[in-house]
C-alpha cells in the first residue's frame, strides 16, 4: 500500500519535528537568563502582568506539567498573549501570514521560472559568453546578502529612477477594496519580490544548468537526436523533463531561503508580513511573538518539504514509497 | 553527491586550483587572513578611536579615508578590517564547531548502526525541517546578541547537515577492506572509526565546513541587519546595522561592509565546490 507507507513516512517527520520545535521553545524561555514570566511579558509588564502570566506557564507546576500545559495550549492554537501588541499571537500572526504568502509566492514562481529558463539558456551553450557570465552572476548574486539585494534596488530604482514605490504594500490611504489598489499593490511589490527572487534565480539556474549538462549526455538524448528531432523538441522535451527532477529537490532549500529572505527583505521594504514582524518583535522584546512566529515558519517549511515529496513522486514514476 | 574514494584508487591527479576563479578565491581568502592577523600592526583599533572627532563624520571615500567615515569619524576601511578579524573568528569557529560536532555524531551514528543510529538520524531529519535562521534569531533574542551566543547558536543549529553527510560516507568506508583487515588485525572498534575510517571521510566535511563559514558570515551579517549585534565589538554586521539610518545620504557606510560581505562568502563557496571537485571530479 503506497499510501498508507507514505502517510506513515509523513508522520515519521511530521511528529517529531513539531516535537522538536516546541521543545525547543519551552527549553529556551526557561533556560534564558532570569525569570521566564519576566521576559515573555516584556519590558512595560506590570507586576499584575507577570503574576498572570506565571500562572498561565504553570511556572509554580513541575516542570513536566508546565511542558504539558505548553503542549495543550499550542494544539488547540493558542500562541499566547503579546503584551506590547495587547492582542493574542495567533490574531497578530494570522493577518500577515497571508501577506508574506503573496510576496513569497510570487517571489518563487518568479524565481522557478526565470532560473530554470536562464539555466537551460546557459546549458545550450556551455562555455559560451552568454554562460559564463550567467555563470559569474549566479555566484555574485548567491553570495550577496538579501539586505545588501534590496538596498541597491531601493537606491537605483526608487530613489534615484522613481519607478517604483520605496517601501510598505500600498500607498498612504489606499486598501483592498478601493479603485486602483490592485496596480498600486502591483508596483508596490514588484522590487520586494524581485529581491527575495534574486538568490533562488541563482539557486535553479545553476542546478538546472548542471543536470541539464548531464542529461544530455544520457542515451536517450543521442537516440532523439539521431531520430532528427529539432534542438529544441530535444532540449525542452527530452532534455528538460529529466533534468527538472533535480531542481524539485531544490525546493526545500528555496523555501528555506525564501523564509530567511523574507525576515530581512520584509523590514527592508516595510512589507507588513511575519518577516518584519519578527524584526519588530526583536526590537519591541515581544518573546511570546517569536516564539509564535517560529512555529508558525517551521510548519511552513515542514509542508513545503512534503509537498516536494509528493511532486517528486508525481514526476518521476520510478519513486514509490 | 559524494562518490566514494579511496586513498588506494590511482586516479590521475588533480590539482586543487584548476581555474583563475578558484585561485582568485584563495587568494582573496590568504588575504583577507594575513590582513586580519597583521591589522594590529598598520591601522590603528577602531574600538579604541575617540568619538565624534570633529569634521571628519561621514566623509565620502578620498586619499585620506579610502572608504570614507561614519558618522562617529571613524575610518570605514580600518572598522572593515577590524570587524574582519571579529566577523571571519566567528563565523571560522562556529563552522569549525559546527562540522565538529556534527561528524561526530554522524560517524556514531553510521558506525555504531542499530537503534542508536535510528534515533539519531530521526532526530537529525526533524532538525534539518526547522527553519535555521528563526532558530538562530530566536536563540540570539533570548540569550542576548554576544558573539560568543552568536557563535553557540550558528554552530548548535547548522551540524545536522554535516552529521547526515558524515553518516553516508562512514556507512560506505565500513564495508571496505582495509576496514575488515583492520578488525582481523585486532583494532578495537575505537581504533577502527577514528584511526581508519574517519580520515577516509574527511572531504566532506571540509567542503560543508567552507561553504558553512560563508553562510555563518552571512547569519552574522543578517543579524546585524536586524539590530542583533554585540555593542561592545566592531564586527561587518554591527557596520551594517550602524549604517542604516545614514546609507540615504552616506552610501559608502554600507556599500563597503556589503561588497566586502558578499566577496567573502562568495570566495568560501568557490573554494567549497573547488576542493569538491578536486576529491570528486564527478559532481558539479
Amino acid at each position: 500500500m503506497a499510501t498508507t507507507r507514505y502517510l506513515r513516512s509523513v508522520l515519521l517527520l511530521l511528529l517529531p519535528t513539531l516535537l522538536l520545535v516546541t521543545i525547543i521553545n519551552f527549553v529556551l524561555v526557561r533556560m534564558a537568563p532570569g525569570d521566564p514570566a519576566v521576559l515573555i511579558a516584556g519590558p512595560d509588564a506590570t507586576l499584575a502582568q507577570v503574576e498572570q502570566i506565571r500562572e498561565s506557564l504553570g511556572l509554580n507546576g513541575s516542570i513536566i506539567d508546565q511542558l504539558l500545559a505548553y503542549f495543550g495550549k499550542l494544539i488547540v492554537g493558542d500562541f499566547g498573549y503579546s503584551y506590547t501588541f495587547k492582542q493574542p499571537v495567533m490574531d497578530i500572526l494570522l493577518p500577515k501570514m497571508g501577506n508574506t504568502l503573496l510576496l513569497s509566492g510570487i517571489a518563487f514562481i518568479f524565481s522557478l521560472v526565470v532560473g530554470v529558463g536562464l539555466g537551460i539558456l546557459s546549458a545550450t551553450r556551455p562555455g559560451g559568453i552568454a554562460d559564463r557570465i550567467g555563470v559569474a552572476t549566479s555566484v555574485i548574486i548567491y553570495a550577496m546578502p538579501s539586505f545588501l539585494i534590496g538596498v541597491l534596488a531601493i537606491m537605483i530604482f526608487a530613489v534615484y529612477w522613481r519607478w517604483f514605490p520605496t517601501e510598505g504594500m500600498f500607498s498612504l490611504g489606499m486598501k483592498w477594496g478601493k479603485e486602483g489598489a490592485f496596480g498600486d499593490l502591483v508596483r508596490h511589490i514588484v522590487l520586494p519580490a524581485a529581491t527575495l527572487a534574486l538568490p533562488n534565480i541563482a539557486l535553479f539556474a545553476r542546478m538546472t544548468r548542471s543536470s541539464m549538462l548531464e542529461v544530455i549526455k544520457q542515451d536517450y538524448i543521442v537516440l532523439a537526436r539521431s531520430k532528427g528531432l529539432n534542438e529544441r523538441a530535444v532540449y525542452i522535451r527530452h532534455g528538460f523533463r529529466n533534468a527538472l527532477m533535480s531542481v524539485v529537490t531544490l525546493i526545500g532549500l528555496a523555501v528555506s531561503n525564501l523564509l530567511m529572505g523574507s525576515a530581512i527583505v520584509e523590514t527592508v521594504f516595510s512589507w507588513p508580513g511575519m518577516g518584519k514582524l519578527m524584526y519588530d518583535a526583536v526590537t519591541l522584546r515581544d518573546y511570546n511573538i517569536l516564539l509564535g512566529g517560529f512555529i508558525v515558519f517551521s510548519l511552513v517549511q515542514l509542508l513545503s518539504s512534503l509537498i516536494t515529496d509528493i511532486v517528486y513522486t508525481r514526476l518521476d514514476p520510478r519513486v514509490r514509497y | 553527491m559524494s562518490a566514494p574514494s579511496s586513498p588506494t584508487m590511482k586516479a590521475p591527479r588533480r590539482r586543487l586550483i584548476a581555474n583563475p576563479i578558484d585561485a582568485a578565491a584563495v587568494l582573496v581568502l590568504a588575504g583577507m587572513a594575513l590582513v586580519a592577523i597583521c591589522a594590529p600592526m598598520f591601522v590603528a583599533d577602531p574600538n579604541n578611536m575617540n568619538f565624534g572627532v570633529a569634521g571628519v563624520s561621514l566623509q565620502p571615500p578620498s586619499g585620506q579615508f579610502w572608504l570614507g567615515t561614519d558618522p562617529l569619524g571613524r575610518d570605514i576601511l580600518g572598522q572593515l578590517i577590524w570587524g574582519g578579524r571579529v566577523s571571519l573568528t566567528t563565523a571560522l569557529v562556529a563552522s569549525i564547531s559546527s562540522a565538529l560536532i556534527g561528524s561526530l555524531i554522524g560517524a556514531v551514528a553510521g558506525f555504531v548502526g542499530g537503534k542508536v543510529d535510528l534515533l539519531l538520524m530521526r532526530f537529525v531529519d526533524a532538525s534539518l525541517m526547522i527553519p535555521r535562521f528563526f532558530l538562530i534569531l530566536l536563540i540570539v533574542a533570548i540569550f542576548g546578541p554576544s558573539i560568543v551566543n552568536v557563535i553557540v547558536a550558528i554552530a548548535l543549529t547548522t551540524w545536522p547537515e554535516t552529521a547526515r553527510l558524515l553518516r553516508a560516507e562512514v556507512l560506505s568506508q565500513k564495508q571496505r577492506d582495509y576496514v575488515r583487515s583492520a578488525r582481523v588485525a585486532g583494532a578495537g572498534p575505537f581504533r577502527i572509526l577514528f584511526g581508519e575510517i574517519m580520515p577516509n571521510c574527511l572531504h566532506p566535511v571540509i567542503v560543508k565546513a567552507s561553504l558553512l563559514t560563508g553562510s555563518a558570515i552571512l547569519t552574522e551579517a543578517s543579524l546585524g541587519f536586524l539590530g542583533l549585534t554585540d555593542p561592545t565589538l566592531i564586527t561587518w554586521g554591527r557596520m551594517v546595522k550602524e549604517a542604516l539610518p545614514v546609507f540615504n545620504y552616506a552610501p559608502w557606510t554600507l556599500l563597503a561592509p556589503g561588497a566586502v560581505i558578499s566577496i567573502t562568502i562568495a570566495a568560501f563557496n568557490i573554494l567549497g565546490d573547488a576542493i569538491n571537485n578536486r576529491f570528486n571530479p564527478k559532481g558539479h
